[in-house]
């Protein structure tokens, strides 16, 4: 049998694949095997590139106002890359992309993930804003109360009016 | 493997728990689109954090380009680096703990992905120990990160904690059954993947699979973490009460058979290839966990399961050997690892 992938070649692997419980059979010869083993050919014909290129397709605007081609000329300042680049690699070129790019990875995240707000670590040299932590803490507060931690209560709504003091202030 | 405390709870179907995360230092770009230059000051800052920060572990750096292509496949047969990876050596990096539970490969998809690994079902030890080593980095390298985004990832999907948990499950009697089609499409509904063992949606070889989260933003880290242990847990309550039912069952003696007939091949080929010797074990895996076979620990299971796979057969052999050959070199490391089995 002939390799089904260039048909050159006699094929020498059979390759079998399950994703998602969808079994696929592959014959192919050693060379074409071993091009494909955990390449984009197991997702194929949907691959992941692809698809992300889709999540970033449509997203909005950059800004108000931007014509199409005003958009494509906006370069990442760090890495060059213009929204085209990284909708055709479906990736981001380095973290200053997020930066130029916000609205688009944002919607982005909100379509893969169902939503664009982080919960989890953060490093601890990268200061958090006041507000975040007066978001935290008023998280922290209902807990403290459901749990009848009054005392804890008490100081945490100290520490968020005391913030919200200095945000009041800027 | 690690063993952290309380990993020999399902061990006979949890084979192992991995825990990854993407991380990205802010001033230089993505793998990729970096330089060579800054590739290497990449892998350098990586490095020296962590043998600066780290100190109660000790950390070895292994730079991709200075290993064949076969060491560098086997090292991915043994799920310490991913397959591509292994492919692309250049201006790659890894550096591995020396109890080899922790792998950071520098310059993958992403500048940092650190891995801790552990035997059994132990998703929450992982996620620490991932987390302290996370720390050490952190303290003298600057991460991309957002207050809305989390840790930012060449990939979006990735996005916010930039956490994979995996668990690692041997599932033969769902297999058998047909069943683990509706435990996939149960987990999908829930944003956990089934994946084969070999990571990116290969076959499941030796009924091996993978369970692990899709999402990455939204969830902190430990739930995530607990999701997956969750879901874990309820598959192997799912698969143990299919096979008590089997072997109450009219097919008792067909299986019974089936698995010693395994044995006797594991204990006596000559020559066996890597997929039957895959099914072959499995079937010892399920004697083992049944208790009708004592004579053989899980923990020399999983070496068996890595040891047989095909580089790293030829990265034991010094060298590229025929397939023929690599049948017969991992029949007679079979033989040799079961032969404390007695077959009465």
């Amino acid at each position: 049998m002939l390799c089904e992938k260039c048909g050159k070649n006699q094929a020498t692997s059979y390759i079998e694949t399950i994703i998602n419980g969808d079994k696929k059979v592959y014959h192919l010869c050693a060379s074409c095997a071993q091009e494909v083993m955990g390449k984009d050919f197991f997702t194929s014909p949907f691959s992941l590139g692809g698809f992300l290129s889709g999540m970033l397709g449509d997203g909005p605007a950059i800004s108000q106002g931007s014509t199409l081609q005003g958009r494509s000329a906006v370069k990442c300042p760090l890495c060059g890359s213009t929204l085209d680049d990284i909708r055709k690699a479906g990736r981001a070129g380095c973290a200053s992309c997020y930066e130029t790019f916000f609205d688009t990875f944002s919607a982005a995240a909100k379509r893969i993930h169902g939503s664009a707000s982080h919960t989890g670590r953060r490093p601890s040299r990268i200061e958090i804003s006041p507000k975040r932590r007066i978001k935290e803490l008023e998280k922290q507060l209902s807990e403290a109360v459901v749990a009848q931690e009054y005392e804890k209560a008490a100081t945490i709504r100290d520490e968020i009016r005391a913030l919200k003091g200095e945000e009041g202030q800027k | 493997m690690k063993k952290f405390n309380n990993s020999d709870i399902y061990r006979d179907i949890a084979v192992s728990t991995r825990v990854r995360l993407a991380r990205n230092l802010k001033d230089y770009p993505f793998p990729g689109k970096a330089s060579k230059d800054q590739e290497d000051a990449v892998i350098n800052e990586v490095y020296t954090a962590l043998s600066s920060n780290a100190k109660q572990k000790k950390f070895e750096l292994t730079k991709m380009e200075g290993l064949s292509g076969i060491d560098a496949m086997s090292l991915s047969e043994k799920h310490m680096i991913s397959p591509e990876f292994a492919r692309a050596k250049n201006r790659r990096a890894l550096i591995t703990s020396q109890d080899k539970s922790a792998a950071v490969m520098v310059n993958e998809e992403d500048h940092i992905r650190l891995q801790v690994t552990g035997a059994g079902l132990c998703t929450e030890e992982c996620l620490k120990e991932a987390q302290e080593i996370d720390g050490a980095i952190e303290k003298s390298v600057d991460y991309a990160f957002d207050e809305n985004l989390g840790y930012l990832t060449r990939c979006p999907t990735n996005l916010g904690t930039g956490i994979r948990v995996s668990v690692m499950l041997h599932l033969p009697a769902l297999t058998k059954s047909g069943d683990i089609r509706n435990v996939i499409a149960a987990l999908g509904k829930v944003g956990l993947a089934v994946r084969g063992i070999y990571g990116e949606g290969s076959s499941a070889k030796g009924d091996l699979y993978q369970i692990s989260n899709q999402l990455t933003l939204g969830a902190t880290e430990e739930e995530i973490a607990s999701r997956v242990n969750d879901a874990a847990v309820q598959i192997i309550e799912r698969e143990k009460g299919l096979r008590a039912a089997v072997l109450q069952s009219g097919d008792r003696d067909v299986v019974t058979d089936r698995i010693w007939r395994s044995v006797g091949v594991l204990r006596s080929a000559r020559s066996i290839s890597s997929d039957e010797a895959a099914s072959r074990v499995s079937d010892l895996r399920l004697a083992v966990s049944a208790g009708m076979i004592k004579d053989i620990t899980f923990d020399a299971i999983d070496e068996m399961t890595s040891k047989i796979e095909p580089a790293t057969i030829e990265s034991a052999a010094g060298g590229e050997i025929s397939p023929s050959e690599r049948d017969k070199k991992r029949a007679e490391l079979l033989r040799s690892m079961t032969r404390g089995i007695s077959l009465d």
